[in-house]
């Protein structure tokens, strides 16, 4: 006959269990949990990954869509641009009759004058494909021009095509300039560079991810 | 009243700073601050345009700019690393003697926006962010992992020229009088720093550099190999300053060895224990670049360190290429 255990219910007690702390354990660790996502999430945002910008069918990214060498043409391209409406405003105001009636630094002169990247016959020219630029058009009354680039060498390299053409801004205009590439680097130059036009035609037009667009994501 | 009188020289001033917004009310306080500008004219006419900057090529690059029409102010201490800096009390005072801040923006002086809110002068001290035209790349060899921005665009010579473009035609919006000779002075730096990466070119001419791979300590050579046509095959230091772990050292060197890469990059003022790990394990040739953030201020500092980068860069080539 085994006797019943002795505890304080049987005593007319009450049972008083130890404190475990489980509440508190189970919010400490969903707090823990919640701080190390937080870091994780901060860690992969903040340093220095961008969100990839929306972009409309006939764009492409130069940051996360190009090879290196579309790339580096790329860039040199948007630094040449710069300059090129430099040497046009030059040639415009400043320069010869014949300077003056078509106001555009030739191919030959930008390589051996200028020495401008894409165009300089260099070390990276022939690294990136050996591209034949050609200056393929030049409407001074609009004040635009055209530098395409096919024939490039190497394996999944575009063509491109660098347009220089006058902004509307309000009721002012500005200098502007876009990229666009073309997936068969021997493609014939287009007629126009309108838009639509070239879209039709199978080119897009390139999207730098630029230093402004990572000041926005990191300073908001 | 020195404020004010910087006003009327140099009216753009008054222009709100970007990504700093002010509550409406103040911006209304602006007004009494235009009235007063009315100052005599003589007297602001001796006014010189200060310019701060945060990184070394900055001051290069402004000083070129503005020639003897400006000052330009180095917002810290020559010597200092930027990539770990913690702001000084005198980094302060040396804000608030400066009529604009050139930065680069991009995450290598994140320390100055602190400064300058320090200060007191994060709503009204206009910034130049160099790199706002920049055509950024991700920084090299992070093959499957997400794409880093790289902010080194000073380290090369492309990007720095756009840097140059951008950082003239901004000073020329704030002192007007003087953005023709800042814009002339920008084409002829510019000119001069592209003569020099041609004479290094041509030297790499006629040298097979196709099969040309190689390793970089940091990860900030990627803008400079990419006007060269040169590929970087592994970055050990993705991340300034953090060391890889055991088993991502063990994949860089495994990614070394597989790519054939011959050269490996370190950094001319840094110096890293790994560096000596991976030659090792490896067999790579050892060369130093210079990340162009250390020594004296000066103008001529980027063109010095540029071109000890592109001489460096040259003998590798070089050397690997007599190897084969």
């Amino acid at each position: 006959m085994s006797e019943a255990p002795i505890t304080p219910q049987a005593q007319g007690g009450t049972l008083v269990r130890p404190a475990s702390h489980r509440l508190e354990s189970t919010l400490i660790g969903a707090v823990a949990a919640l701080v190390a996502a937080g870091a994780v999430a901060a860690a992969w945002l903040g340093d220095g990954v961008p969100a990839a910008e929306p972009l409309f069918d006939w764009q492409i990214s130069a940051f996360y869509d190009l090879s290196p060498a579309d790339q580096a043409v790329y860039n040199a391209l948007l630094v040449a641009s710069e300059e090129l409406w430099y040497a046009h405003s030059d040639m415009l105001y400043f320069g010869s009759e014949a300077e003056k009636a078509n106001p555009w630094p030739s191919v030959a002169d930008l390589d051996e004058i200028y020495l401008m990247p894409p165009f300089a016959r260099d070390v990276a020219w022939q690294q990136q494909g050996r591209i034949e630029w050609e200056l393929v058009a030049s409407f001074s009354f609009e004040g635009s021009a055209v530098y395409f680039g096919p024939g490039g060498t190497l394996e999944e390299q575009s063509a491109y095509l660098l347009a220089l053409s006058h902004v509307h801004k309000g009721a002012s205009y500005t200098n502007g300039a876009t990229v666009w590439i073309h997936d068969d680097a021997n493609v014939a130059a287009p007629d126009t560079v309108v838009r639509d036009s070239l879209i039709v035609n199978g080119w897009k037009e390139v999207v730098p991810y630029s230093g402004a667009m990572e000041v926005e994501r990191l300073r908001g | 009243m020195m404020r004010l009188r910087r006003f009327l020289r140099f009216p753009r001033l008054l222009r709100r700073p970007r990504c700093l917004r002010l509550p409406r009310l103040l911006q209304w306080l602006r007004l009494p601050a235009a009235l007063l500008a009315l100052a005599p004219a003589q007297a602001v006419e001796a006014q010189e345009l200060r310019v701060g900057i945060t990184l070394h090529p900055y001051y290069s690059f402004a000083a070129n700019i503005v020639g003897d029409r400006a000052r330009v102010i180095p917002l810290i201490e020559s010597g200092s690393n930027p990539h770990n800096y913690t702001p000084q009390a005198a980094d302060m005072r040396r804000v608030l003697e400066m009529d604009v801040l050139i930065v680069n923006g991009i995450g290598h002086d994140q320390w100055a926006f602190e400064i300058v809110a320090a200060a007191g002068r994060g709503d009204e001290l206009p910034l130049i962010y160099a790199n706002d035209g920049v055509s950024l790349i991700p920084i090299a060899a992070d093959e499957g992992q997400a794409k880093v921005v790289n902010p080194h665009t000073f380290v090369s010579t492309t990007a720095s020229i756009q840097q140059i473009y951008t950082i003239a035609r901004e000073l020329g919006e704030i002192d007007p009088p003087n953005a023709d000779y800042y814009r002339a002075n920008a084409r002829d730096y510019a000119a001069r720093i592209r003569r020099m990466k041609a004479r290094y070119s041509a030297e790499l001419a006629d040298i097979d550099v196709a099969s040309f791979s190689c390793a970089t300590m940091h990860g900030g050579y990627g803008y400079l190999m990419q006007e060269f046509g040169l590929q970087v095959a592994a970055v050990i230091e993705p991340r300034h300053g953090v060391e890889p772990t055991a088993r991502q050292l063990a994949d860089t060197i495994e990614r070394i060895n597989a790519a054939r890469v011959s050269v490996l990059f370190a950094e001319k003022y840094f110096t890293s224990a790994l560096s000596d790990t991976i030659r090792e394990a490896t067999g790579v040739r050892m060369y130093s670049f210079s990340h162009m953030s250390d020594g004296e201020y000066g103008p001529e500092l980027f063109e010095r360190e540029m071109e000890a980068n592109l001489q460096t860069l040259v003998e590798a080539v070089r050397s690997v290429a007599e190897s084969r």
